[in-house]
């Protein structure tokens, strides 16, 4: 596999955690609004999105193990560039983790409620984090963080309102899909909540797409080809939110656009990255030879791991019910 | 306190909370898989149940000390590139093929199946349940493995070639089967097995020495024609259990630990004086554990065990209480033996520590310590407080397997937390669907 190659898959990793993570990262915010101080209904909120989270944040592990190993100096790249913003990253997931493990397995309704406020926190701040690394990645495997040390003007109000640009949209992304999640698997009048809270959402999400396409329009101007790409896409999204809103308004929600609307939501951002830094990004690959001797083992294990997981959504994701596992 | 310094710590306190994790998840694991595999074999039904009990009972401290296992792997990984990038320049081509493959193929198996066998509790047959348990165990061993090889490079560097200061491998197969991997592992394999057991035996001991005052004497004491308490029956299976695998581990530390001493005398590195007192304190650990572990297993048959002269075995299961912590503190030792006995080195003899490092400031450095260890260290220790509490609340209200209208109840059932006094009619309605659909399994 050439750099190309790699270059998808880590893309497909982000993709797969976006989606699945995602789910989890819109939810649990969802909890403590949807459940009230019924801490069984609380859990019912929580039980919608528990398979996601076993299964979810591996896609980012795995996606740092392919940085680490095809784009290490990609990596080193971000890392010194966005050091903050990962330490946030790092403290964000780890404090979500925690909260969603450790809530539900004391008695004590003030253990719950204290992990149900710490582990809401976190799970804004996760999005958070990864959209603005992310946006960091926009600036400095880009034309931009070349021409921002270099004393321009523009390239300096980019470097700084890009991460919050793509920062926000990856909270509001996240906002609508996991709202769409839990609106599925929920009982019905928990499903309703949450639907109202989509549809509060869209209407942002739509305007950052849509002001995140003008940032990587002016990327394009600067030098950066590829990120007209970007801008498409975030159009494009931007798109398909309003109509998801509209359908809403209407009165329907069982239609394409609404179901598409969260996961598109949650991959365009990913996608548009991959666009904006794809060419810095594969010049700065590990030598051929590294990325040759690796294709067979991770290849193998990416199938295998597809296999899995694709069985465990056959037997995880289904109406909560009375096999449903309760653990969080 | 320099930038390199602060980094060295930083990975230093993470690690070792991270292993800490990882011992009590190699430890426990195999004990899971074959209390499940025995369970879902038993023909009779109080075995069953009493397996049953057992597996969710230790599953359930498994799974606790897994997510916070997980939270602290992750941070770790994003470590080597945060503060190392030094040694991806010169050994990514060799450290990035075990770390690729062990985030690719095992961890990302591994948590499949473990999210698969924990919310697929009532949904899959009882054997592909079981399977999917072993499955997570032998993905946790596959990856433990690879990350063995990754620091073994460090360690001991062979199979590779130095071409303008970067290694590229000429050996896959030296890599794979260096003895700074291989025995190494083997030896973490005994120390992990060491800390499941006395995990086991310390929580069991602490049940089984509490029982007279929970149960008729006679019971308590096992007396021949005394029916068994149910749950007396899980603490002493159980205890059985953690003493066979703490002494089939004490063994395996034991024989690869002398083992490694053949390569080390020629691995370059200081020999810093914390090295020696591990030596020792290993040695002593493992060597009173396994003639210790022998005589305790040779008062089974018959269960003399249990049996002992009353304040004699009140003695002895305080003892196996309060020694819980041993093997862990050991293996930390063990750790700080193998990575400052490799310092001035990160790779021994290639690369200086001090050369590894990134330009990060130090004070970006020790802040990112203070912040990633404060907070890792906080939930390490919230972590094991509930497992505590956990163990002692003993076999009762397991959310593990349990029907999913019992879990959601539990809140009730304690009487704090009210249900529907505070929430509108319609989604107490819809609380109330969901409890009662819950039925038996
Ligand atoms: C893939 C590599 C790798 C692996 C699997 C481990 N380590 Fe390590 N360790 C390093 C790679 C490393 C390192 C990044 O290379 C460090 C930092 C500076 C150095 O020289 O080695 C290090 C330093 C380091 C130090 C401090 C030594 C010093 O800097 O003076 C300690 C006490 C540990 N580690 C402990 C552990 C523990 C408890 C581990 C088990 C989980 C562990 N290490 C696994
Ligand atoms: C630099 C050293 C290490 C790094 C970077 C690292 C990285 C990680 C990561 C990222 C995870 C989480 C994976 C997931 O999401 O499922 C993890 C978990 C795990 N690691 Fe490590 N690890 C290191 C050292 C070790 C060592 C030395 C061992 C064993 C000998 C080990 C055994 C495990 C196991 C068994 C798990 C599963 C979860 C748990 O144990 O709680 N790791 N590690
Ligand atoms: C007779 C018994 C033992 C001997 C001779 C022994 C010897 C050793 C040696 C030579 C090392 C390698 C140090 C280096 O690389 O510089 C080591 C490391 C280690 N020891 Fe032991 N040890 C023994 C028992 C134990 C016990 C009982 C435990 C824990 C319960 C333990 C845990 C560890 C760990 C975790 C490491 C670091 C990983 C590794 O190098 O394998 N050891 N030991």
């Amino acid at each position: 596999m050439n750099a190309l190659g790699w270059g998808l898959l880590l893309a497909a990793l982000l993709a797969g955690w976006v989606v699945l993570d995602g789910a989890v990262q819109g939810g649990v915010p969802l909890v403590r609004a949807l459940g009230g101080r019924d801490d069984a209904l609380r859990r019912t909120v929580l039980a919608t999105v528990a398979p996601f989270l076993l299964l979810g944040e591996v896609w980012l592990v795995a996606a740092t193990g392919v940085l680490l190993a095809a784009f290490g100096h990609v990596e080193a790249t971000l890392w010194a560039a966005g050091y903050p913003v990962v330490v946030a990253l790092l403290v964000a997931w780890v404090v979500r983790d925690a909260a969603l493990w450790l809530r539900s397995r004391l008695p004590s309704p003030r253990w719950r409620r204290g992990w149900d406020v710490a582990g809401q926190a976190a799970s804004l701040a996760l999005p958070a984090a990864f959209g603005a690394l992310a946006g960091v990645a926009w600036v400095h495997l880009s034309v931009v963080g070349a021409q921002a040390d270099g004393g321009s003007g523009a390239a300096r109000a980019l470097a700084l309102g890009l991460p919050v640009l793509t920062a926000g949209l990856a909270v509001a992304a996240a906002r609508v899909h996991g709202g769409l999640v839990v609106a599925a698997r929920a009982p019905r009048a928990v499903a309703s909540q949450a639907r109202r809270r989509v549809r509060r959402a869209l209407v942002p999400a739509a305007a950052l797409a849509g002001l995140a396409a003008l940032g990587a329009l002016a990327v394009a101007a600067l030098g950066t080809a590829s990120a007209l790409v970007a801008a498409v896409l975030l159009v494009a999204v931007a798109g398909v939110a309003l109509a998801a809103r509209f359908d809403f308004d209407r009165g329907v929600h069982r239609t394409g656009v609404v179901r598409a609307a969260g996961p598109l939501l949650a991959v365009v951002p990913v996608a548009a990255t991959a666009a904006v830094v794809g060419p810095a990004t594969l010049a700065l690959a590990a030598p051929a030879v590294v990325l040759h001797g690796l294709t067979w083992p991770v290849l193998g294990a990416f199938v295998a791991v597809l296999v899995a997981q694709a069985v465990s959504w056959r037997v995880l994701v289904r109406p909560l019910g009375p096999r449903t596992a309760v653990f969080l | 306190m320099t930038a390199v310094d602060a980094a060295r710590l930083q990975f230093a306190l993470l690690a070792g909370t991270h292993f800490l994790f990882v011992l009590v998840t190699l430890g426990l694991g195999p004990v899971v898989a074959i209390l499940q595999t025995r369970w879902a074999a038993a023909r009779d039904a109080g075995r069953a149940a009493t397996l049953e009990t057992a597996t969710r009972f230790w599953g359930q401290l498994y799974l606790v000390n897994y997510a916070l296992g997980i939270a602290a792997g992750i941070v770790l990984e994003l470590q080597l590139g945060l503060h190392f990038p030094g040694l991806l320049d010169v050994a990514g081509g060799v450290l990035g093929a075990p770390l690729v493959i062990e985030t690719m193929a095992a961890f990302f198996l591994e948590s499949t199946f473990l999210g698969l066998w924990v919310f697929g509790w009532h949904v899959l047959p009882r054997w592909a349940h079981t399977a999917a348990f072993w499955a997570v165990v032998v993905t946790g061993y596959l990856s433990a493995f690879t990350v063995m090889v990754a620091n073994g490079f460090l360690r001991n560097p062979v199979g590779v070639e130095m071409v303008d200061g970067v290694a590229r491998v000429t050996d896959a197969a030296a890599v794979i089967a260096n003895p700074a991997a291989l025995l190494s592992a083997l030896h973490v394999v005994g120390a992990c097995l060491m800390a499941g057991a006395f995990g086991l035996v310390g929580v069991s001991a602490w049940h089984l020495r509490r029982a007279p005052s929970r149960l008729p004497g006679v019971v308590a004491a096992g007396l021949p024609g005394a029916v068994m308490s149910a749950e007396n029956d899980v603490w002493r299976r159980s205890m059985r259990t953690g003493l066979v695998a703490g002494t089939v581990g004490a063994f395996v530390a034991t024989a690869f630990g002398y083992a490694q001493f053949a390569y080390l005398q020629h691995a370059p590195g200081g020999e810093p004086p914390v090295v020696g007192i591990a030596y020792a304190v290993m040695q002593g650990v493992a060597g009173l554990a396994f003639v210790v572990g022998c005589v305790l297993l040779l008062l089974l048959p018959g269960n003399v065990l249990f049996r002992l002269w009353r304040p004699l075995r009140a003695g002895l299961y305080g003892t196996l209480t309060v020694l819980l912590p041993v093997p862990f503190l050991t293996a930390l030792l063990g750790w700080a033996a193998r990575e400052l006995g490799r310092q001035p080195w990160a790779i021994a003899g290639v690369l200086r520590t001090e050369d590894a490092v990134s330009g990060a400031s130090a004070a970006a450095v020790i802040t990112s310590l203070v912040v990633l260890v404060g907070v890792m260290v906080t939930l390490a220790v919230v972590d094991w407080s509930v497992m505590a509490r956990l163990a002692r609340r003993g076999t009762t209200r397991l959310a593990l397997g349990a029907p999913p209208a019992d879990v959601l109840r539990d809140g009730d059932s304690t009487g704090s937390v009210s249900t529907g006094s505070v929430s509108t009619g319609s989604t107490s309605d819809e609380g109330d669907e969901l409890l009662t659909f819950g039925g038996t399994r």
